[in-house]
């Protein structure tokens, strides 16, 4: 069932050098208790999308159209109060960096306490009980010493356990996660990736994971959404993306990952570069760098198609397969 | 917290004029508030004559000599120490509670709010700190507490300032931003996470401020607007003695003047100490 479905979404930002079109109309669905991967290079709109949902978007930037349902309730069209409502208590979001993510001057006892306390008034007993179990439930050791250690005591693993920690205190369905190991060596990764699988299914929380490595999303996400200049390229299960990926761009993405045995030759990239925000793109976003190319794409933007039940491709190659 | 402030003092300690200065403010403190029991001279202390030993040349009986109607000048430091260092301490600290609100509101919501806050530190800044001071002390009535509170409206502006641009600053770090990525609430994230984070400069700009606020409480004694007689504060003491300098007794104007500049200086190398020792990239100086 469809608990968040984005719906032609569209961000722009105000700059010195015009309107950047960062997201050119997006659509994709969140299922209760999946963990949906929103990947992209730099630039491409995963993290802009990330706080659209949650309303966290920076001054200079424009929603101009779409729709964020949540529960069928629109969020774009909520006030400022009951966002505010939705923000923690339904959907959370984590950032990247957990070293700066946690407020150095206080333990992180004190700061889920707050949490706590805001979400769910209780005693005082009660609330460090919560607390101890939410820093256990992460996987901080010994809970009890926890409660009265500061940020800067804590690794850069612990300091995301944390930080998730925190985002869990008041028990949201959502949690968007921007890019939540990027900062961390790559054990560490795989045991906060191990945490969110974990909370997953204990707690049957949706997930929206960003991340521009598509490692991770083979290995922790049910549905992945490929984005390409602010728009959808291919879209559905990881299983059929990964085993047949359909659009050029994922094929590509897929293409230039490293494998064991290729030492020593090439690495395969994509040929030339990302257009820019600055940019109004007629057809097709990847057209200039598609090694596919037809005079339609250049043109027309092109449609989903359907490959299979939950996989989607936005190509005009399908439609001409289907023709022929 | 607990690790810093430990090691902010630790640091402290290293500082040589820090701690002298810091021992010289204690001692001065002392002073005034065990007045009573230090000197032989209490009540003329506290504005009592006594005419037969005037303008006493310092000496074993005077340390510092007498004034005008014979009153023994440790005992009148004393007790003005009461009065100058409780108006320099006072006007920070009342400066600092109404300008730290108002600066960290500004620059965490910017805005038509930044610039209605701005605009009306400008008007207060546009003034010379001293002039605005004497006219509102003139105009509320000459006495310690319009002093206080004259020189208090002068000046916040400058804590305004300072809590806004630290809360510039603040706002744009990360747990900020995670803290409303899990729905904590703009008051709240005032109160808790920028608040505390701004508030170091604010203390260490405190200490240097309270003794210009001495010497600004001074000035104003000094004309007439602030400690009224028989109480003495420095700033009057300099005033009382100041026609008689030429004359020959030098002492009347002489220690009170010393007083004021010892205790300034001693506040601005214990200002600088505390930013030093508190700032973890400038401890290598020490």
């Amino acid at each position: 069932m469809a608990l968040l479905s984005i719906e032609n979404l569209t961000v722009e930002f105000n700059t010195p050098f015009g309107a950047v079109y960062a997201i050119r109309g997006i659509d994709f669905t969140l299922r209760k208790g999946e963990i949906l991967g929103l990947v992209g290079e730099t630039g491409c709109g995963k993290s802009v999308t990330g706080r659209s949902i949650i309303g966290l978007l920076d001054d200079n930037a424009r929603i101009t159209a779409g729709r964020i349902l949540f529960e069928d309730v629109d969020l774009l069209r909520l006030s400022d109060a009951a966002m505010h409502e939705v923000r923690g208590n339904r959907i959370a979001m984590i950032f990247q960096d957990p070293a700066t993510a946690l407020n150095p001057l206080f333990t992180i006892g004190a700061q889920i306490m707050d949490v706590l306390r805001a979400h769910r008034p209780a005693k005082r007993g009660d609330l460090k009980t919560d607390a101890m179990s939410l820093f256990a439930d992460v996987g901080l050791p010994d809970p009890a010493q926890m409660m009265h250690v500061y940020p800067h005591q804590l690794s850069g693993g612990q300091q995301q356990r944390a930080m998730i920690a925190l985002s869990l205190a008041a028990e949201p369905d959502v949690i968007i996660a921007d890019e939540p190991t990027t900062a961390l060596d790559v054990t560490i990764q795989a045991q906060i990736l191990d945490l969110l699988r974990v909370l997953q299914r204990e707690r049957s929380i949706s997930v929206i994971l960003i991340t521009h490595d598509l490692g991770i999303v083979a290995e922790t996400c049910q549905q992945v959404v490929v984005l390409y200049a602010g728009r959808v390229a291919e879209k559905g299960a990881v299983e059929a993306i990964f085993a047949a990926p359909q659009h050029p761009y994922t094929r590509g993405l897929l293409a230039a990952l490293p494998r064991p045995g290729s030492r020593g030759s090439d690495l395969q990239v994509i040929a030339g570069a990302v257009p820019s925000g600055l940019e109004r793109i007629a057809g097709c976003a990847f057209a200039p760098r598609c090694e596919y190319v037809m005079e339609i794409c250049r043109g027309q933007q092109p449609a989903f198609s359907d490959i299979k039940q939950a996989h989607q491709s936005a190509c005009h190659l399908h439609e001409t397969f289907a023709d022929a | 917290m607990k690790v810093e402030v430990g090691s902010t003092l630790w640091f402290l300690l290293r500082d040589r004029a820090a701690v002298i200065s810091a021992a010289f403010l204690l001692a001065v403190a002392l002073a005034a508030v065990f007045a009573p029991l230090l000197t032989p001279y209490a009540a003329q202390g506290m504005g009592d004559p006594d005419l037969g030993s005037k303008f006493t040349a310092p000496g074993i009986k005077h340390p510092f000599g007498t004034d005008g109607l014979g009153r023994d000048q440790v005992a009148r430091l004393m007790f003005g120490a009461r009065r100058s260092l409780s108006m320099g301490v006072l006007v920070v600290v009342a400066a600092m509670i109404i300008g730290t609100p108002l600066g960290l509101i500004a620059g965490y919501l910017g805005g038509w709010v930044d610039e209605a806050l701005m605009r009306v530190t400008d008007v207060f800044l546009a003034f010379p700190p001293l002039l605005l001071a004497i006219a509102i002390a003139a105009a509320l009535g000459a006495s310690y507490v319009n002093a206080v509170a004259a020189i208090a409206v002068t000046w916040w502006p400058w804590y305004a300032r300072l809590a806004r641009a630290q809360t510039l600053s603040v706002r744009e770090r990360a747990y900020i931003e995670a803290a409303r990525g899990i729905g904590v609430r703009h008051r709240v994230i005032m109160r808790r996470h920028v608040l505390p984070n701004i508030l170091t400069p604010i203390v260490v700009q405190g200490t240097l401020d309270v003794g210009t606020a001495i010497l600004v409480a001074a000035g104003l004694s000094f004309i007439g607007l602030g400690t009224q007689a028989p109480y003495a504060d420095w700033g009057v003491m300099i005033s009382d003695g100041r026609l008689y300098f030429l004359s020959g007794r030098w002492w009347l104007s002489t220690f009170p003047g010393l007083a004021i500049f010892l205790t300034a200086m001693a506040f601005n190398f214990l200002g600088d100490g505390v930013r030093i020792a508190a700032d973890p990239r400038l401890r290598r100086v020490l």
